[in-house]
This record gives C-alpha cells, structure tokens and sequence, in this order.
C-alpha cells in the first residue's frame, strides 16, 4: 500500500504541524502493523499489506490507526449527498451468488474533463494515470477509502440495465469481454459479469469494459459500487490474469458497509468538479448478506450494525503479562472507532468499527491495545515455569545419531529436491505393496510434477554434480522422505529414508585392488560395491544390527532383519508399522518372518528408517559386575558375499554359554585358487571377519571346548576358515 | 682487551647474527643480543667506558652502529610470517564428513532451545487441510489456502505449506504444558528462482501453558537473536498479522551492515526480518482441543534458507538444495 505523506496529511493535519520526519512516520507505521516494504522516494511510503486489514487498503485506513498511534485528531471527509432523490434510470438485478451488494447512483449532466490539482497530484504521487475527472475520482475514492467503484456512461447502453450474473459457455464458445486498455478476455464460465442486452460490459470487482467506458463526451453516468465474494474475484482474477488496484481490494473481506461511504463521497467530488445531478438508483443485496443485520441504507449515518464483543480485564492481563486497567484499554480502542457499551473495573462491552472485517475473538481486542498502545512498551520476562516433559520422537534422535555415524566415516550429507517429473512408474513399496509414484494436482513446474519413491532419484544428480566439478570420488548421504500411492487402497504413504552413495576410488591403496576386482567378477564384486558394502555393514554395525541378510530381488539386493516384538509408542509411525506387519510377506522372503529395512545397488544403498527404528533400543544396560564373564575375538574367512548375519546368528545359538556376541568388523582379502583339478586359476574373493564373543564362564577347559565347538560347527555349515 | 680483539668480536657478533636471524624468533634475538645481564651487544657496550677517548671514538661509534643496525633488523621481523607450520603437508580430506548447511544451522539453533527444555518435534510432510489450514484458524477463503499458493496431491491431502501444521498436530496429539520446536522442510506451489524454490525449510516453535504472555514471547525471541547474531544485537517488535495469531508479532534484527541507516542487504528498511510470530490464537487452541481460558501460549515460526544462504554465502537457492553444492 503506497502513502505519500501528501495525501496522508489531508487525514493527519497535526501530524504536519508536529514536524515528524519521513523516516519517523514509517517508524510509526511499522510498529502498529504496517512494515515499511521499499526505500522511501518522492515522501510516498510504500507499507507492506497482510491480507488481514482491508481497511488498511485506504490511505483513510492507514491514517486512521497512525492518528490513534500518535494520539493526534484523525479528521474524516465530510460526506454530502448522503440523502438523494430517487430515481429509477436503471434496471438492476443480481442473478449470480457472487454479489453481496451492490448500489448504484445516476448522475446527469456531468462535464467530463481535467481533474482538480489536488486529484492529480495524489494520484500520481500513488502511482495511478491520471485520465479525466470522472475516472481519477473513482480511482481517487477507491484509494481514499478502500472501496472500488466504476463509472459507466449510461448513453452507450441499448437497454438501462445491469444484470450481474456468471458467464456461461454457448455452444462451446466462452463470452468475452474488451477491457477498457484495449485487451479482449475470454472469460471463463462462472465470471461474475455486469451485463446489458446480454452482454458482458465489466468484469465484476476486476476490471471495466471499453464499450461502455467514460469519455469526454460523456455526459450521462451510472456509478457503482460493489461488494463481492471475495474467494470468486481471486480466482477469476488469476484465471485471466488480471491484478490491478481494484482486485487488490474486491479480493479481501471488505465491509459491505464501504459501498455507502464510497459512492457519497465519489458523488460529491463529481457533482463539485464534474458539475450535474445526481439521482440515487438502487441499493441491492446479494442472496448471502443477511439484510436485517444492516440499517436501511438512507440511515442517518453510516454505521451498520456491528459484533459487541465483552474485553475482560482478567483476559487482557493474561495475554499482556502484566495489569492493564479497562478503563486505559476503552480509552485505546475508542481511538480506532470502537464504541464503549459499558464498562467496570473487570470487563468491557464494546461495538467493533463497522470497517474491521478482520475482528474474531477477544484476544483481537487485546491485540489493538497493545498495538495502539505500542509494542515497544512490552517488557520481556522469561518463562519461569518448569520445563514440561520430553516429547522428542525417537525418529528424531535418531536421525541425528544416524548422521554422527555417517559423518565420522567420511560421508557428506545433502539435502535435494523431492521432486521428480511424473512417469507413471510402479514398483513394490516400502511395504511390499504395489505403489505408484505419487502425482501432483497442481504444480507450476512441469519438469517436477510428481514426488520421488526413492533418495536415490535425487541423490543421484549430487553424484554427477561432483563429478562436474572433478571430484570423482565421494561419499555422500541424504536423510528424507519419500512418497508412495498404494495402488490396491489410493493411500497416500511417506517414509522416512537414508540414502547413501560411495563414487570413486577413495584409498588410493585400494584402487590396483579394485582393477584386479572388477575385470572378472559381477557388478556386485566391483569396488564401488565393496564400499557400500562395508559402509551399510558399518552403519547397520553402529545402529546394533549384525544379524541381518541380503536377499537378490529383481530389481536390487534386499536389505533385511528377522522381525523383532517392539513396543511402540511412537504414534507417528504406529500406522505405517502396522500395516508392513501384516504386509512383509512375500514371495522372496515366506516363512522366514523377515523385514525388509533397504535396498543395495550398484554403488547406492537406502535404508528404511521407519523399519530400522523399530529395531532400535534407546536404554541401555548398566553393568555393575564384571565377574565370571570371559570374552574373547575370533576372526574367520568367508566369501565376501555371505551373510554376516547368518553366520554370527549361528555362532552365537552354537553353545548355551555364549552370551553374546558383537561383530568388530570385515576386511578385504582377496587372492587366487588353483584349482589342483584341471589346473585353471579361478579367483575367490574373501572378507576377514571378526567378531568377539562374550561367555558364561571363565574355565579354560570350558571355553576351549565352546571354541571346538564353535569352529566345528561353523565350518561345517558355512565353510569358513578361522584364523586363529 | 685488545684493539684487534674488539674489532675480531664486531665482525663475529654481526656474522652470528645475520645467522640467527635465519634461525631465531624475535623474542629470542632479542633475548641473546641484548638481554642485561649477557646480551652479545650488551657486553660490547659494556666495553665502551673503559676505553681510552681515542678509542671510544673509533669502537664506541662502531659499536653504537652495531647496535643499532641490530636492532632494526629485529624490529622490521615480522613475527606472524616465522611459523612452524608446515604449509606443504597434505591432510586427508575424506576422513570427516560434513553436515548440510541446513543441518547444521537447524542444530545450532536446536541447541539453544534444547537447553531452554524444549523437545524437538516432528510430522508428516503430507498434510490434510484440518491440520495445515482449518486448525490453524484459517478459513476456507483465506488467500494462503488458494491453489496457486499449496500443492495438492488430491482433494484432502497437500504438501505442507507451513510446519505450522505439526504444531497443530503437536497441540492436538499432546496435553500441555508444551515446549517444542519443529525445524522442517515445506513446499510452495511457485515457479523456482534464485531466490524462491518450491521447496524452503522452516523453524517453528511453540510454547503452550498456564501464565505465558507476550512478554514471555519477546524475552524468548531476544535472547535467541542475541544467541544466533551476538550480545551486542539490537532487536525491534512490531504488530504483525498471522492468522494463526492473535496478537501477532514481528521481531527484526538492526542491520549489521548499516546500524539502521539503509542499505541494499536490509531493503533499505534498516532492519533483517527474522521471524514472525505471536500468541497462539484463541480458536487454535480451541480445535486442538486445548481449553484457552486455562492455558495461554506463543509460536513462532522463521525460514531458514535465507539465513543459511547469508551464513555460507550462497547467492542461488536451487545450488542450495539442488545438488549443486559439493564439499571440498
């Protein structure tokens, strides 16, 4: 909202005479609600807007409140016409549920012409074109007062009428309208139009048409003034994509109320500068507007009935921190037009300003007394209640121990766009349910129209990113969500995810190694992969899960775990638990009660966090005895590919006296076999895994013999090799 | 001594000083030419007095010189440019990993409120209207809840517009006293430049118990500005309008690059907005089934991007979240 100060002082005489300065106004202006937005130029403050006040469309809005702020007369136009002849010249008739109100005045005889300086200049210093005297008068009213008006002159009309309904296509072909720049509109069907003989000749609450538009040669004029379904006038404003001055304002709640203060006051500044007579034509409510709840539009003022709202002391108290007497309060609201029904020491009854569509509760009668009253006179306290209990959710806390562990092995995190182009893709879900990618109704993006199904989609462009700039190698994560639609109930599904990438050789060690590696064997031994191997197997390691498998899908290698009995109470993921609990089992992993918690892939492994958390213990165990409890480390060689998890799990069941048992970690080892057969070389690549193993017992004949034990068993099983 | 002697000595002590000047700090140079009890110039001048006048007028203004050639050489070291530091070593990159900068700066600010008893709250990034819009006590008409502005899945579901609507959820899911903040990412239906993306982060937080007022609001607000931007921060409060507030208000920081005077980084408005905020309006409560003549409270809620963007020098949002920041 532009002020120039020029215009302001016509509201604020004193605030001419008290000598505040540009700068100190917009001071001001800030502090009740009206942040200056721009450099001050050519003294015009341009103040920011919240949709809330649409009063605060109007320089009389704006200076109203400073007025009371700065506790000098606020001084309003003297209205007029108020009480005109009637005369019915033309036919109104609402035919759409779009309009609130709508009044109109015929005015005879008018001299169109130059405006008045003082319009002029005003208008210019707004931001408007100057025209001529009938137009820069609506123009000038609409500013003043918020309230946007139309002037038409009534000699190009066929019929003296105007019926205000919604367009409708005919026959396929949509109406239109030529606006008064020249421009011609398609209008969509349901535009509120104002019509004659049928045809559009104004955009209702947006903008007029040509055909019927004011011009020096006109003598004859119909004026109104509308009030109208704000929500419509938006959406039909950005279909055809008009924004003007007059939307701005048909676009908030305005008071029906404005229409009155608005048509007098543009009928008096014509009559003084346009000459004429004016007639009062019809004054019209729409089907939604209670008319009772107004006072016949000839009333002695302008006032309609307003919301009384009690202001209780005990409420103001609370909500300020501190004692603020009613009677202080009454004396700042009676500044910004509220009107005091009664009083005592403990509430208020007060009649809201008819202008303040925005007032709902109590608490916004307590908001204009410390506003008017000024927020720099709040001082702060702290809070001096005890801190209430801990509602963190564990996927919270475990997220950020999921990115200590990632950080300390060298990953970088990033955070990318969960948009991706729609593609009709379908796969198995997160809980093994058939999904589809999830598309979206709206977006103004074509090339991001859809939500990703996995990190991997948008993680993956980061890859090509570094290897753009020349680091071709990386280790990087993300921590996010992603979306599935259920393809069997339309559910709409999210899930929290890791994603990891290793790119590169990263140990220069390792790279004559990683040559010998990938020439002969699958995608799956290449050294990309042994590195997500070792970097999920240490995430899985850190988060206390060493019992876990790796199970060949179509698509990738499934990352998964032996379903645990948790106790939820994480309310959040309840729902999605649940339901994988009854939905795991599948083909690929029947009877094994298996739960799926990621996927590898090449270089890529993601992890699904809700599944994993479930599998999380955020108590731990204190030990106060350190007796009768031996531990030792046994490292064995197996292929690379067997599951860690099986094995250890198979260890520890060897012998009742293992209590327990904790993988330390794999290395690489590869080499060449011959085969003493047929002579031919064939290459065997193996993981060096050590695990330690606490027991039951400290006897030396006991433990040698679970160590037997152990070895025996397990080679037998797993044909693995024990270093000892 | 000798005349030969002295003359041997002037030499000596001149070569072992373009020497040690090779090899000594500042400190230690002066501490071996001219400590008082065995400077290496200190001595020599000690010589002077026993000198016949003809010799003090050959060695004492030699030595004198000396002295001062000496001296200057050790003033005109400059002491940061001798270091021990070994430029050349290479050090390994790949060891530690980084955070986003979103991360980290969601972390920084975390703690603060940690350490206040604040829990760290989280919530869906598909929302329904009840919790996004309606709860919040904004209407069905309401300019934010327009299409243009929110990106719909279907007729009931959306992304969040706001973290706002965890903060419903949180209301709604548990019984006050509340204290929690809510960092966490939103979306906007809008076309991307550098400055807007459809997606932004958030930081919300809300307070909700017996006796909080408004000026428990500001003190929470100033104390966090002077943690994040300084102790000697100036803050401003004004009236701001949300509609999930009631009253609302704005909290500014004075610019630090023009003390309040305008400038291109402030809009030339003298103050950098940080976060909007308010008490927590009246019907919120009351459809989050909290009783608000029992209980009062405040929210605020702040985007996250521009302050990251100004903290690490990223002029484009998309490089930002797009994949197009790389760590080195």
């Amino acid at each position: 909202m532009n002020i120039p100060l020029k215009w302001l002082y016509d509201y604020l005489p004193e605030l001419l005479k008290i000598n505040k300065s540009s700068k100190e106004i917009a001071r001001s202006f800030t502090e009740i609600g009206l942040m200056l937005e721009k450099p001050i130029k050519n003294d015009v403050l341009e103040l920011e807007h919240r949709m809330d006040r649409a009063d605060w469309l109007s320089i009389i809005g704006c200076a109203r409140d400073l007025g009371a702020f700065e506790k000098i007369p606020f001084q309003f136009p003297v209205l007029k016409s108020t009480k005109l002849e009637k005369s019915q010249e033309v036919y109104v008739e609402i035919k759409s549920e779009k309009v609130n109100r709508f009044r109109t005045r015929v005015i005879k005889n008018i001299k169109v012409g130059e405006s008045p300086s003082f319009i002029k200049e005003r208008l210019i210093d707004y931001g408007l074109p100057v025209i001529n005297n009938v137009v820069d008068i609506t123009n000038f009213v609409m500013v003043e007062m918020g309230q946007p008006l139309h002037a038409q002159d009534l000699k190009k009309f066929n019929k003296r009428e105007i019926i205000l309904r919604d367009t409708e296509n005919k026959d396929g072909i949509s109406e239109q309208i030529q606006t008064l720049d020249g421009t011609v509109i398609k209008l969509p069907d349901g535009t509120l139009v104002l019509s004659e003989s049928g045809n559009p000749v104004c955009i209702g609450g947006i903008v007029g048409g040509l055909k019927t538009g004011v011009t020096e040669n006109t003598t004859e004029i119909v004026l109104d003034a509308g009030n109208y379904s704000q929500s419509a006038i938006r959406k039909t404003s950005r279909k055809i994509g008009v924004f003007n001055e007059t939307v701005l304002r048909s676009e908030k709640f305005l008071a029906p109320e404005m229409v009155d203060l608005a048509i007098i006051r543009a009928t008096d500044l014509i009559l003084e500068y346009a000459g004429g007579v004016a007639y009062e034509n019809e004054d019209m409510f729409g089907s939604n507007i209670n008319i009772s709840s107004f006072r016949n539009s000839d009333q002695k003022n302008f006032e309609k009935t307003p919301k009384q709202f009690v202001l209780r002391k005990s409420r103001l108290d609370k909500i300020a921190g501190e004692s603020i007497d009613i009677s202080d309060a009454c004396e700042i609201l009676k500044l910004i037009e509220y009107q005091i029904i009664s009083k005592d020491m403990e509430k208020a009854v007060l009649l809201t300003p008819y202008f303040r569509t925005d007032i709902e509760v109590e608490d916004d009668l307590v908001a204009d007394v410390l506003r008017v009253r000024g927020y720099s006179k709040i001082n702060p306290e702290p809070i001096f209640s005890y801190p209430p209990r801990e509602i963190t959710p564990k996927m919270v806390s475990f997220t950020k121990k999921l990115r200590g562990i990632l950080l300390s092995s060298g990953f970088h995190e990033h955070i990318t766009d969960s948009f991706v182009k729609y593609d009709g893709l379908q796969q198995k879900g997160e809980d093994q349910r058939p999904v589809s990618r999830v598309l979206l109704r709206n977006s103004l993006n074509a090339d991001q129209d859809a939500l990703r199904i996995a990190i991997k989609e948008s993680l993956s462009k980061v890859v090509e990113n570094y290897k753009k700039h020349g680091q071709d190698s990386g280790k990087i994560f993300e921590i996010g969500k992603v979306f599935e639609k259920d393809m069997e109930n339309g559910e709409i599904n999210e899930f929290s995810r890791l994603g990891m990438f290793v790119f590169g050789s990263l140990s220069s060690g390792r790279e004559k190694n990683l040559n010998e590696v990938s020439s002969n064997t699958s995608d799956l031994l290449n050294y990309e992969s042994l590195e997500i191997r070792k970097a999920l197997d240490l995430v899985l390691k850190n988060l206390g899960i060493i019992n876990y498998s790796l199970i060949p899908s179509e698509k990738n290698i499934s990352i998964c775990i032996k379903k645990v009995n948790t106790n939820l109470d994480d309310k959040y993921t309840t729902k999605q638990e649940i339901e994988s609990e009854n939905n795991t089992e599948t083909e690929d992993n029947k009877g094994l009660s298996q739960r799926i918690i990621g996927f590898f892939d090449g270089n890529y492994a993601e992890f699904y966090l809700d599944k994993i958390l479930l599998h999380q213990k955020f108590q731990s165990f204190a030990v106060t005895q350190f007796d009768n409890l031996a531990k030792e480390d046994l490292t064995f060689s197996t292929h690379i590919l067997t599951n860690n998890g099986e094995i250890i799990e198979f260890i520890e069941n060897c012998h009742p006296l293992i209590h327990k048992i904790e993988y330390l970690g794999e290395y690489l080892d590869g080499f060449k076999e011959e085969n003493k057969n047929n002579q031919e070389v064939s290459e065997k690549y193996f993981g060096k895994r050590r695990v330690s193993i606490r027991y039951f017992t400290k006897e030396a004949s006991e433990l040698k013999e679970i160590r037997q034990t152990i070895i025996r068993e397990t080679v037998k099983k797993y044909q693995v090799e024990f270093i000892l | 001594m000798s005349n030969s002697d002295i003359s041997t000595q002037i030499e000596e002590t001149r070569k072992s000083f373009e020497f040690d000047l090779t090899v000594l700090s500042k400190d230690e140079l002066y501490l071996k030419y001219f400590s008082r009890t065995n400077g290496v110039v200190t001595e020599l001048t000690r010589i002077i007095p026993n000198l016949s006048l003809e010799e003090k007028k050959i060695y004492g203004t030699v030595i004198n010189q000396l002295k001062k050639d000496i001296e200057d050489k050790i003033s005109q070291i400059n002491v940061t440019e001798k270091t021990n530091l070994d430029e050349t070593i290479k050090i390994d990159k790949g060891l530690q990993g980084f955070l986003h900068p979103t991360t980290e700066t969601i972390e920084l600010i975390n703690d603060f409120f940690r350490y206040y008893g604040y829990s760290v709250y989280d919530g869906p990034e598909i929302e329904t209207e009840e919790y996004n819009f309606r709860k919040l006590n904004l209407p069905e008409n309401h300019p934010a809840t327009d299409l243009q502005d929110t990106l719909y899945i279907n007729n009931e579901l959306l992304l969040r517009t706001h973290t706002s609507s965890i903060e419903t959820r949180l209301l709604t899911d548990h019984k006050p006293p509340i204290r929690a903040v809510i960092p966490g990412k939103v979306y906007r239906n809008e076309v991307r430049t550098p400055t807007n993306s459809s997606f932004f982060f958030q930081y919300q937080g809300v307070v909700v118990d017996k006796g909080i007022s408004i000026k428990n609001l500001v003190e929470t607000l100033n104390e966090f500005a002077r943690y994040l931007f300084g102790e000697e921060t100036i803050t401003r409060i004004r009236y701001k309008y949300y509609p999930e507030v009631s009253p609302g208000l704005g909290i500014d920081l004075r610019c630090q690059f023009c003390s309040g005077e305008g400038c291109h980084v402030c809009k030339y408005r003298g103050f950098v907005e940080i976060a909007g905020s308010g008490m927590v309006h009246y019907n919120t409560l009351k459809m989050c089934n909290i009783d608000p003549e029992e209980y009062t409270g405040f929210a605020f809620g702040m985007g996250l991007d521009r302050l990251v963007m100004q903290k690490y020098k990223i002029r484009d949002i998309r490089k930002l979240y797009g994949g197009e920041i790389i760590y080195q």
